[in-house]
């Protein structure tokens, strides 16, 4: 009884992770600024935020696009599951090879920081979209 | 249920591998080095609002570099050489206003040629040095061509990089290193060099403390299939080291930023502990900056997840490779790779890596940078930087194509946006999203005005499964100009 409950956990997990990934191919993550019109920030954690993202996410998300990992811009998680995703290396049944930020990394002030800009870089769909041409 | 569970995962997963969602493989068919026609369309390209971009000179065959003359007149570098082991002469071009190109001067068998700076009269040019070792050349506007600097040890992964001159009447370049991580292996038979230099190795500036950690490889230079060799860091193939072994330092050395009096003289170093130093710019304040590219995730000692980095350069530092990444340990479960954690090399270190201005895309190849200096244009202070692009799967694996591209970064945060992009449904070279956009950005400089950003393009260089495909004639070079106000 017990394996079949764990196996139906597991299949459920496996069947959500699925379904977030194939969200997440089929919307654009293009979110900079040539392609969406500048982002404003209007508060010092939005800024704040960016610089946490630049010093420790950008390198494999470019600008919350796909990178050395997947993009981020298009996945749907809420905040709760951005903290863990970030703080933790088990996320998603440990599939993956994204490091763990500890609190001497990341502080949980500059956490909430992060997590600001990236939902607020994942709610900007252009105000100002494809200017040059 | 069970049943309806799994069907409905294959299902997804039918629907991953044939949709939208894909891991980023070899490309471009069979390797070959033959001119392609590229349909060049500048508005596949997006940039900010106000800023147009049209292409000035096309059919370049492997262009890396661009200078100025006193008059404004643009300079093109032609490689010869490029990744893939295609062997042609290097070029210097002056671009003519109707978009043709006059030829000043022709090297020989030794590219790649990787950029050049004008300065009072005369070219001053990287020669990559792939067959013969890396070179500064001095060129006059007639073509004569004398050597300033030679003997560099770039016959191996990275080159001798472009150069800049300081206020201080010096000629400053970058020195790549010969390898990936400081050991040389089975990756650098495969890359060509190996076969031809089977001694060749990594120099460092100062001496250093082994910590005697060797690799062992089979030997792809004997016909015996199990022949295996031991190799130590900063050693040729097959030499192994020993706990507490010293390497003497040297002039010229690996993986460091080197100057050199205009006139000629003695070389010396101004920082090193870095990979390829690829491009070198001073900032409106004269600070100096360079761009390092990072690990790649192949050879004895991969590394992984590590970005390309932008320094601030101070003198006399030491920027952490071949133990350090943008700053950060190697021996750290960050980056640890199949082959377990990178271990340290050297016993002491020659110092503590300083703290990146900014840190890139992980396989961008961000490559030639420069500052912009005219309000008029924008962005005055933030460096402009060249992504190539990634050369995935050789370099290791990526979800999604990283670089082709040209970004901002304002050295004072380390935010980094995109400048120009390809408009596409996501980011990658026209030949991969089918449209008529940039491919790979290799340099970037102002006109002398400031008001105009030229971007040195490449052209169409596959990953196909036996290696690079660099294309003849498909180079580029763009203009971006501010038409508008914000």
């Amino acid at each position: 009884m017990r394996k079949q409950i764990n196996q139906g956990s597991y299949w459920k997990a496996v069947l959500g992770g699925l379904f977030l990934l194939v969200v997440s191919s089929c919307g654009s993550a293009r979110r900079s600024e040539p392609i969406m019109g500048p982002m404003s920030f209007r508060t010092q954690q939005l800024e704040n935020g960016r610089v946490v993202f630049m010093q420790n996410c950008q390198r494999c998300h470019p600008l919350g696009e796909a990178g050395l990992g997947p993009s981020l811009n298009n996945i749907p998680l809420p905040g709760i599951a951005l903290r863990f995703r970030v703080r933790s290396k088990a996320f998603f049944l440990g599939i993956g090879r994204m490091p763990s930020f500890k609190k001497h990394e990341i502080s949980r002030e500059q956490m909430d920081e992060l997590v600001v800009y990236m939902k607020a870089l994942r709610r900007h769909k252009g105000n100002n979209s494809m200017a040059a041409q | 249920m069970k049943k309806q569970y799994r069907l409905f995962v294959w299902s997804l997963l039918t629907f991953l591998a044939f949709g939208c969602y894909k891991i980023k493989g070899h490309y471009g068919g069979p390797k070959t080095f033959e001119p392609l026609t590229r349909a060049l369309q500048p508005q596949d390209v997006a940039l900010p609002a106000g800023y147009t971009i049209a292409p000035v000179a096309t059919n370049l065959t492997y262009p890396t570099g661009i200078t100025f003359d006193e008059q404004g007149t643009a300079y093109v570098t032609e490689a010869g050489y490029a990744y893939g082991e295609v062997w042609l002469p290097p070029k210097l071009l002056r671009l003519n206003p109707d978009g043709t190109t006059t030829q000043i001067a022709a090297g020989d068998k030794n590219g790649p040629w990787t950029g050049a700076t004008y300065h009072n009269g005369f070219f001053y040019i990287s020669e990559g040095g792939e067959l013969e070792g890396g070179r500064i050349l001095k060129i006059s506007k007639a073509g004569q061509i004398t050597r300033l600097v030679e003997n560099l040890p770039s016959m191996g992964d990275h080159h001798t990089d472009a150069p800049v001159v300081g206020q201080d009447g010096y000629l400053y370049f970058g020195q790549g290193t010969a390898t990936n991580s400081g050991i040389v292996g089975t990756d650098n038979y495969h890359y060509g060099w190996l076969k031809r230099n089977p001694t060749f190795h990594d120099i460092p500036c100062k001496d250093i403390v082994l910590n005697g950690q060797n690799f062992t490889t089979y030997n792809p230079l004997t016909e015996n299939d199990k022949d295996e060799v031991s190799t130590g860091a900063y050693l040729p193939f097959g030499t192994p080291s020993t706990p507490n072994q010293v390497i003497k330092g040297a002039l010229p050395c690996s993986g460091a930023i080197l100057r050199v009096p205009l006139q000629g003289g003695p070389l010396e170093l101004v920082a090193w502990g870095l990979r390829n130093p690829f491009g070198l710019a001073f900032s409106p304040n004269n600070q100096l900056y360079v761009t390092d590219n990072g690990y790649d995730t192949r050879g004895s000692r991969p590394g992984y997840g590590t970005g390309d980095v932008l320094w601030a350069v101070q003198p006399g530092q030491w920027y952490g490779w071949p133990d350090f990444a943008a700053g950060q340990s190697m021996a750290s479960d960050d980056y640890k790779t199949p082959h377990d954690d990178p271990k340290f090399l050297l016993a002491k270190h020659p110092g503590t890596p300083p703290k990146p201005a900014a840190i890139l895309g992980v396989h961008s190849s961000s490559n030639g940078l420069d500052f912009s200096r005219n309000a008029g244009f924008g962005h005055v202070g933030e460096a402009f930087i060249a992504q190539f692009g990634d050369m995935t799967p050789e370099v290791g694996h990526t979800y999604g194509p990283v670089g082709f591209k040209v970004v901002r970064v304002n050295p004072g945060n380390g935010v980094i946006e995109d400048f120009a992009v390809n408009k596409s449904k996501t980011n990658g070279p026209a030949s991969i999203m089918k449209n008529g956009g940039l491919e790979r950005p290799i340099a970037v400089k102002f006109n002398p005005a400031g008001t105009e950003l030229y971007v040195v393009d490449f052209g169409i260089m596959p990953m196909t499964e036996q290696g690079p495909a660099p294309k003849q004639q498909t180079g580029v070079v763009w203009k971006i100009t501010k038409t508008a106000g914000r």
